[in-house]
């Protein structure tokens, strides 16, 4: 009688295991359904991070392992080993896809840091440099995209990947960056500031002023929208649509006061160098506006001068 | 007229009073001197600060993430390690001390011994998770403080508007404490736990503690690519009847670990509905209850 205990006990365990069998199928199924655990690893991550990080990272700590991933890249980027940095970064987002933080991260990194390297401290020829710089904006574009593509309830992603499409520096793309707000909107938990980003990409896009002013008006409405840049939109907006005999009277309506409409005015013209917004009649309105205060087009303070002093360092590329 | 308690198995207070004296075994073996080393690598997850990087929202994330990172992988490391070695020593301690003889010289049901071994340990691990969590918990608050301090100014400096700083703080705030990190540890305890169980069954078979160490560490490896062997039993495109069969006795004898990866995206600042939890409880449950049930068949009639 009691050598038949192990063979039973051995029966058991067998009929267990075949029992649990569909179940945790199904249950895997529907945890990687909802997300809530990572497809199998690429053979070229596992290549990379070597066999015993590997099994490490397939026994529960795949996110430690992108934590030290990251901080490698971290080290390259700190000795302007972008290739490497690369590398990591991707490495990074593979064991852990779902981490946001990485892809913004890795994206930054491309598309800022090193186009930046490239364009400001490379030796190379002009024309390589130019063509490097472009060449690692779309590599962090490329890596927004990625991780949009992985995390697609996140507003966060595509709203970076907006800014990054906006920027005045870094070969806009403004349709892009509206198609990639309404992304980030649709989402249903993009805050409010992500709504107006929609608007001012729509606004450098090029859409029709009097259906842009429509919508800024609406905004508006909320008193957590009256931010600087869109009640600066606001006056363009109603400049273009009906082009007012008093732009100072304009601005006195949007702004409420003089040296306010004159501070946000004159803000918003001379980051206009890089944000790239529509922008008539803001220079008639800061000379007007500043005419009235006595400062001259050629004095230090003046906005009109601001940006030409601004438009310099862009070209001279600080 | 008092009578004597009949012998039946599972008696709580019996379980209880071997539970608490294999509690007391496993501390009096030092086996918290690993809390010592957690709050090193704790401390030392808070250097991870890059430089600064003029980006608001990306000021000391790193930070954080590292601690959660970090703390989740020791806990794991530490929880599992525990799991085995003491699991592995437990049985062929009190044969060498000769205390399983006492006990079973008593009207002690085997079922009541394996039950109050085992509860013990998952208590030393429950307890070391515990003081590992508050450790987390409190260096985590601390220092997400910190970074939505360092994050506000920095916001405020460049002049963003303050439903995007409180958007910002709203999305750091995700990686600080909360109870994501609660469900990420519970998932490391239930892991802690098959493990365990398993590493029990294995000592019933085995009365070598090193065979047992060495098997039950290549059993929680071998776990984590049970989806992969399921996968290749049931998808059975271009794999031949000898690989289905060896994806199948893979799939049937080792415990999945996998399913408790879900930590991976807790981390990741995903939220977990309590309908996973119920799965994860319910998996663990099956595993310790059959493994237990196994155990016991064979250590019913074993003899010392």
């Amino acid at each position: 009688m009691k050598s038949r205990r192990p063979l039973i006990a051995a029966a058991v365990f067998l009929a267990g295991g075949l029992l649990r069998l569909p179940l945790e199928q199904a249950v895997t199924a529907d945890f990687r359904q909802q997300g809530l655990l990572s497809p199998p690893l690429e053979i070229a991550t596992r290549e990379k991070i070597g066999q015993n990080s590997w099994a490490i990272a397939l026994s529960g700590l795949r996110t430690l392992v992108a934590t030290f991933a990251q901080l490698q890249a971290t080290g390259h980027f700190n000795k302007c080993e972008w290739t490497d940095l690369e590398g990591w970064m991707n490495t990074a987002v593979e064991l852990s896809p779902q981490g946001t933080y990485y892809w913004d991260m890795g994206a930054w990194h491309m598309a800022y840091n090193a186009a930046a390297w490239y364009r400001l401290e490379s030796d190379l020829p002009p024309l390589r440099k130019q063509a490097e710089e472009r060449r690692w904006v779309e590599k962090g574009r490329q890596f927004y995209i990625r991780g949009i593509a992985n995390n697609p309830g996140d507003w966060q992603l595509p709203m970076l990947y907006a800014v990054l499409l906006t920027d005045g520096r870094r070969f806009p793309d403004d349709q892009a960056a509206v198609e990639a707000l309404r992304k980030a909107v649709a989402t249903g938990k993009a805050p409010p500031y992500v709504h107006r980003q929609r608007f001012f990409a729509e606004a450098r896009a090029g859409k029709d002023p009097a259906e842009m002013l429509a919508a800024v008006r609406s905004l508006l409405v909320h008193q957590e929208n009256r931010v600087p840049t869109l009640l600066a939109l606001c006056y363009t907006l109603e400049y273009q649509t009906n082009e007012p005999e008093d732009p100072a009277a304009l601005a006195l309506s949007i702004f409420g006061s003089e040296e306010r409409a004159l501070r946000i005015l004159g803000d918003y013209y001379v980051n206009n160098v890089v944000d790239r917004m529509p922008e008539r009649g803001v220079e008639t309105g800061i000379r007007i506006l500043e005419g009235r205060r006595g400062i001259s087009p050629e004095d230090p303070k003046s906005y009109i001068r601001l940006k030409e002093v601004a438009r310099q360092r862009l070209t001279l590329g600080h | 007229m008092h009578r004597p308690a009949p012998n039946r198995p599972l008696n709580p207070r019996r379980i209880g009073v071997i539970a608490m004296h294999t509690f007391t075994q496993l501390v009096r073996m030092k086996v918290f001197y690993f809390l010592g080393i957690f709050a090193v690598i704790l401390l030392a997850s808070n250097l991870f600060n890059i430089q600064h990087i003029d980006r608001p929202n990306l000021e000391g994330m790193e930070v954080l993430r590292s601690i959660r990172n970090l703390s989740l992988g020791t806990m794991t490391m530490f929880s599992v390690v525990i799991g085995i070695v003491a699991t592995a020593l437990l049985i062929p301690k009190d044969v060498e001390d000769r205390t399983l003889y006492t006990i079973l010289a008593k009207p002690v049901p085997r079922l009541d011994y394996l039950v109050g071994k085992l509860g013990g340990l998952v208590l030393l691990i429950f307890t070391s998770l515990l003081l590992m969590d508050l450790l987390m918990m409190g260096v985590l608050t601390i220092r997400t403080n910190m970074v939505l301090e360092a994050q506000t100014a920095s916001a405020l400096r460049i002049g963003w508007p303050p439903d995007q700083i409180a958007a910002m703080k709203e999305e750091t705030a995700k990686l600080g404490p909360g109870w994501d990190l609660q469900v990420a540890v519970l998932a490391v305890f239930l892991r802690a736990v098959v493990i365990a169980s398993a590493a029990l069954l294995l000592s019933i078979l085995s009365s070598s503690t090193l065979f047992t160490t060495v098997t039950g560490f290549i059993v929680y490896f071998i776990g984590n690519f049970q989806a992969t062997a399921r996968e290749v039993y049931f998808d059975s495109a271009g794999v031949s009847a000898m690989e289905r069969l060896a994806g199948l006795a893979v799939a049937t004898i080792f415990p999945d670990m996998s399913l408790y990866n879900v930590i991976d995206k807790i981390i990741s600042g995903m939220e977990v509905p309590p309908g996973t939890v119920a799965t994860l409880c319910g998996v663990t449950g099956f595993y310790l209850v059959m493994h237990l049930f196994v155990s016991w068949l064979v250590f019913s009639k074993k003899e010392f």
